[in-house]
């Protein structure tokens, strides 16, 4: 059924050109609504320019689009994310450096790929369970902007619970 | 939370390198490379706010007393968070089980923060809030009256100290205008006498079926015989909202508050009466009489609160 699928072309922020199956496309959402919108589905000449996904990414992208094509779509907001479950491909897909995590997630969210942003937000979710705020700065390489007098207001903000 | 973590990932075949989680073989940012040349990596400090709202969604609110200590950017996040939860509890009270303990105490922990969170104290209040409103996530729901009351003291004190001075007319002000909205929040109360005076206003509101007395005679003016009062008022809210027939005896400061509330009590003719002579400009007088006038829902909140002198003595 996917080989009988029009294949449409997406250029990346960087300008390099996919020549992709309108069916991974359409993982994401935004591009799904630019083809449905903009009758471009049929049109094999057209170019969907993706002016904030680089090539590296939108490539990584499409790897994870291949694999999860025949999924169901998500549900819209599901509740309960904090069981959410991640597959042992997509737990292997994510074993990226930060950075290149980030961008997937600024990329899923740009395009509107809900399970992949599960996936990834997830995934740093779990990277800070468990760990004080100094070892998350420290993981995250983020600053610590308090000022002393803050830092002790925000230590006290509890102390009544724990003084029970 | 380890178990948590690994849960979601857990295999049967799992090595012993795996165990260690598997998310810790994704490499942390060097934190002293230098990137000539070419964009900048991607890092949690900066993605857009909904971004990390999105990633917050996945942990659980008992790990906000972490998050909310990493920087202010995440704090604000994290405030805006737990905001919107509590409003989501409040909201849901609202709607079912109007009359359930649980919806109690969640709406006069909200009759009794509502004018600070609206002064400027909302991230104080998203941190105090925490521990009660992560226990409010759980199925089974176990919130004692002693700890609101511990909330509240600790709540009021922490913004007696951000104000900088407990006798200040800010925080005089703020005291007042919460007992006044905590009057207006009981099913049967109402001004029964009201005098104004060019110097004073004088008014005695009653509380028909709820009982509270002193051990001896008290002109309250200091703040913190205010606090004890709406320590004291709360545990009695949080009755007449559940229905519940409930005694409380509470000592504070060489004082004993000894409250009632009873079902029958309107019945019986019981009531408890509360003058206050206040002192202050027409501006301070208006806004707390529409306190008690005014439908709770449908209050104007000032736009500024008034700066004018105030001095508020009550007695009960």
């Amino acid at each position: 059924m996917c080989d009988e699928m029009p294949n449409i072309k997406l250029e990346s922020s960087d300008g390099e050109i996919f020549d992709v199956d309108v069916k991974i496309a359409k993982c994401s959402g935004t591009i799904r609504t630019m083809l449905e919108d903009c009758g471009m589905e049929d049109n094999v000449n057209a170019i969907v320019p993706l002016l904030n996904v680089n090539s590296a990414i939108l490539r990584k992208i499409l790897v994870w689009a291949d694999h999860h094509k025949d999924d169901p779509l998500p549900a819209e907001d599901d509740e309960n994310k904090r069981t959410y479950h991640i597959s042992l491909w997509d737990a292997d897909f994510v074993k990226v450096d930060q950075s290149t995590l980030f961008d997937l997630i600024l990329a899923a969210n740009y395009l509107d790929i809900k399970s992949l942003l599960h996936v990834t937000c997830k995934t740093v979710a779990n990277m800070m369970e468990g760990k004080t705020p100094e070892m998350i700065r420290k993981f995250f390489n983020i600053p610590n902007d308090f000022t002393p007098a803050e830092k002790e207001q925000l230590g006290a903000e509890n102390e009544w619970s724990e003084e029970e | 939370m380890v178990n948590l973590k690994r849960k979601n990932l857990d295999t049967k075949n799992e090595n012993e390198h795996n165990k260690r989680g598997r998310y810790e073989d994704i490499i942390p940012l060097p934190m002293d490379v230098e990137y000539v040349g070419q964009p900048l990596p991607s890092t949690l400090y900066d993605m857009p706010s909904d971004v990390i709202e999105r990633i917050l969604d996945y942990l659980n609110l008992r790990q906000h007393f972490h998050l909310r200590r990493i920087s202010k950017h995440v704090l604000e996040i994290s405030d805006q968070y737990i905001m919107h939860n509590f409003l989501k509890a409040f909201n849901k009270c609202t709607s079912t089980s109007s009359n359930s303990y649980k919806s109690a105490v969640i709406k006069t922990i909200f009759q009794a923060t509502e004018v600070y969170i609206r002064s400027g104290f909302y991230s104080t209040f998203c941190g105090c809030i925490l521990p009660i409103l992560d226990n409010c996530t759980k199925d089974h729901y176990s919130i004692h009256s002693s700890q609101i009351k511990n909330f509240l003291l600790h709540f009021y004190g922490m913004t007696d100290n951000l104000i900088g001075d407990k006798n200040s007319q800010q925080s005089i002000l703020l005291y007042t205008v919460t007992i006044m909205r905590f009057f207006k929040a009981f099913r049967n109360s109402a001004i029964v006498h009201s005098q104004t005076l060019p110097s004073f206003w004088k008014l005695i509101v009653e509380l028909k079926g709820p009982w509270l007395n002193t051990s001896k005679y008290s002109g309250l003016a200091q703040p913190q015989h205010f606090i004890s009062l709406l320590v004291v008022l709360m545990e009695m809210l949080i009755a007449d909202i559940a229905r519940r027939e409930q005694k409380c005896i509470w000592k504070r400061r060489h004082k004993i508050y000894i409250s009632d509330n009873n079902n029958g009590g309107i019945a019986l003719g019981r009531q408890s009466l509360f003058t206050l002579i206040i002192h202050g400009s027409e501006q301070i007088f208006a806004l707390l009489r529409s306190c008690l006038e005014v439908d709770l829902e449908d209050f104007k909140w000032p736009l500024e609160w008034p700066t004018d002198q105030l001095t508020v003595y009550v007695n009960i």
